[in-house]
């Protein structure tokens, strides 16, 4: 198998990415026009309540959308266009790019041992040789503590708990040694003991030069362990930069909202409800909800990028300007 | 393997109070029936008048003045011992008469299982991947049309069309296979429609399943997602409406079969029914009610291997 080096990690580049589904009557466009660039050392969380578009962005990455969805701009990995066709994605998938599903328990098909399951892709690939396959999946379960490696092995899924579910999850997306992960709300439904132990889990691999998207709406977890955030609203990125100074210094006040309604805050709810996808006005996304947005948040007015002077970018023009 | 045996058993001992349900339907409708079993005994030359004395004899004999439970009792210890009494019209035993028709229907229930298998199943996967064309749209219409045409229609139908003008098929009659295709098509007909549909169906909602998207996230190619990951999963809804319908199979199979003149079960029981021959339709109900019941015990142990979760117990 061949090893990962970091050096020929590739980052991942958005450009100008959007995604419309057709809807009754009209399309619905649920993720406009973002442009980012993950960097692979790092690892970025996608955070946003949902329907915010972070799912819609790491399944865009993936290829992993129905095929109902139109894609337009670019996903730049590697010297290709991933949206350009199927087979781009195809060729990545799994295989340098893995993705943690966002329900671990029913991730698993109920019907094949989960041994099986974790070193399916291998076998199909030709990476491994079916006489060895037990050796190696009892290997990597071992390494991520699924012991006795042999009894998780044979299990059916219905057989483990959550958290082992969810670490036979990682344990199968990183067998294939993928430069880049993306865990799509990986610790939904989970206690918090395990979803401590798979925070860890993902912090080794990132350590280990994995790159890493984590798409959540747990800003605990974002705060705990990216080291970049995007915050999402509505399908637009209105805020982003380093961890540390978003969640302690938020710009946008759709952030400042989110880290309010948090249990530990006070948990007081944003008001309103976010927009109709398919009828977005022109003016900023989150004024009719924003408490200090007044004529000029409403008016159509171009999405610009404002700095702060704590170091995140946010498209508020009132609070980053 | 003894956890299947465990399964099998357990199963298996779920089967007992639907057999006694039956037996007890099944002799209350000789109870229940009109007439005196004793004079129809004695009648069944249709020139003997049998006197009140001969009649009482008859109704001793016959265990009629016992109690409703006793003659049950009595009935029952008989039945289990391969006694279902003797068919009034022929006088032979009517075990005897059941056990030479059932190789008829049941080569007819197979060959129209076999339909289903063959061509219901691989139409179902075939069929989902067409989501919204056109394509699709004229295969469900074609399904709703087998699901809504009855039996003995479209049985005219095909005969007219394939025995009448195109000269491809015999219309009647049993000992070749070639025989058995119309009537068993027919007799398939409306399981074939509606399995096409489910079939398609739970293929296409498990595609959005966790489990499905992880496989495509893996780097599995489609084909392999269909055949070891959507094909299996969306068998099992399948395989539960075969056992329902094979009922249905077997009841339908009573039209089909005087309608292309076979001699099985179901056309033995119309000529029964139309000659009140109580004992033939009592040892019909309980035999094609054991059938039904055996063939859901097969349905449940096939559930064993589609679906794991079953294994430990219950």
């Amino acid at each position: 198998m061949d090893k990962t080096c970091a050096d020929r990690v590739s980052d991942i580049v958005l450009e100008d990415l959007s995604v419309t589904f057709p809807v009754p009557g009209g399309t619905s466009q649920v993720l406009r026009h973002v442009s980012y660039t993950f960097s692979h050392e790092k690892i970025t969380a996608l955070v946003g309540e949902s329907g915010s578009g972070k799912s819609i962005l790491g399944g865009a990455v993936m290829g992993l959308l129905p095929q109902t969805a139109v894609i337009t701009g670019a996903i730049r990995f590697d010297g290709r266009n991933l949206a350009s066709s199927e087979t781009d994605f195809a060729s990545v998938r799994g295989k340098r790019i893995g993705w943690i599903s966002q329900e671990p328990v029913s991730a698993l098909d109920p019907r094949i041992p989960v041994g099986r399951q974790l070193t399916e892709y291998l076998l199909e690939s030709g990476r491994l040789d079916e006489p060895h396959w037990k050796e190696a999946a009892d290997r990597q379960l071992e390494k991520f503590g699924l012991l006795p490696a042999e009894r998780v092995r044979t299990s059916f899924p219905h057989a483990l708990s959550g958290g082992m579910v969810q670490r036979v999850l990682t344990a199968m997306v990183t067998l294939p040694e993928p430069e880049w992960i993306i865990a799509d709300e990986p610790t939904k439904g989970l206690d918090a003991f395990v979803r401590k132990q798979a925070a860890e889990n993902f912090r080794r691999l990132a350590k280990q030069g994995t790159g890493f998207i984590l798409i959540t709406h747990d800003l605990q977890l974002a705060a705990h362990l990216a080291d970049n955030v995007l915050i999402l609203y509505a399908g637009e990125v209105v805020e982003k930069g380093p961890a540390s100074v978003v969640m302690q210094r938020p710009a946008h006040p759709y952030t400042q909202g989110l880290l309010r309604a948090q249990p530990s805050q006070g948990m007081e709810p944003i008001r309103g409800v976010p927009p109709d996808m398919s009828r977005i006005s022109e003016g900023c996304v989150f004024a009719n909800r924003c408490p200090i947005a007044d004529k000029m948040c409403r008016a159509p007015h171009p999405e610009t990028w404002h700095v702060t002077k704590s170091g995140s970018e946010t498209t508020c023009r009132k609070t980053g300007g | 393997m003894k956890d299947f045996l465990y399964y099998a058993l357990n199963r298996l001992l779920h089967l007992i109070p639907f057999l006694i349900g039956i037996t007890l339907v099944s002799f209350l409708l000789g109870v229940a029936a009109p007439g005196d079993p004793a004079v129809s005994v004695l009648t069944m030359d249709g020139s003997s008048e049998p006197t009140l004395r001969e009649l009482a004899e008859m109704r001793q004999k016959m265990g009629l003045d016992q109690p409703v439970w006793v003659q049950y009792v009595q009935w029952l210890s008989r039945a289990v011992q391969g006694d279902l009494g003797i068919s009034y019209m022929t006088q032979k035993s009517v075990l005897a008469e059941l056990t030479t028709r059932i190789p008829v229907t049941f080569y007819l229930s197979f060959c129209a299982l076999g339909w289903i298998l063959l061509f219901g199943i691989p139409l179902g996967v075939w069929l989902s991947q067409f989501e919204n064309t056109k394509k699709e749209l004229a295969v469900r219409l074609f399904c709703l049309v087998l699901i809504s045409a009855p039996g003995f229609w479209l049985g005219i139908i095909f005969m007219l069309l394939f025995s009448e003008h195109l000269q491809l098929l015999p219309a009647s009659g049993y000992g070749t296979f070639r025989q058995m295709l119309m009537p068993s098509f027919v007799l398939a007909a409306s399981t074939l429609g509606a399995v096409i549909r489910l079939q398609s169906l739970s293929i296409r909602e498990l595609r959005g399943a966790a489990y499905i998207l992880m496989a495509r996230a893996k780097g599995l190619s489609e084909d392999t997602i269909l055949i070891r990951h959507l094909f299996p999963n969306a068998l099992m809804p399948v395989v539960t409406m075969l056992g329902t319908f094979f009922g249905s199979i077997l009841g339908g199979s009573v039209i089909i079969e005087d309608m292309f003149s076979l001699p099985g079960l179901g056309s033995y029981v119309l000529t029964a029914i139309w000659g009140r021959d109580y004992p033939v339709i009592q040892g019909y109900v309980i035999l094609s009610g054991t059938l039904f019941l055996l063939f859901n015990y097969l349905v449940d142990l096939s559930y064993y291997f589609l679906n794991p979760a079953l294994r430990k117990g219950e």
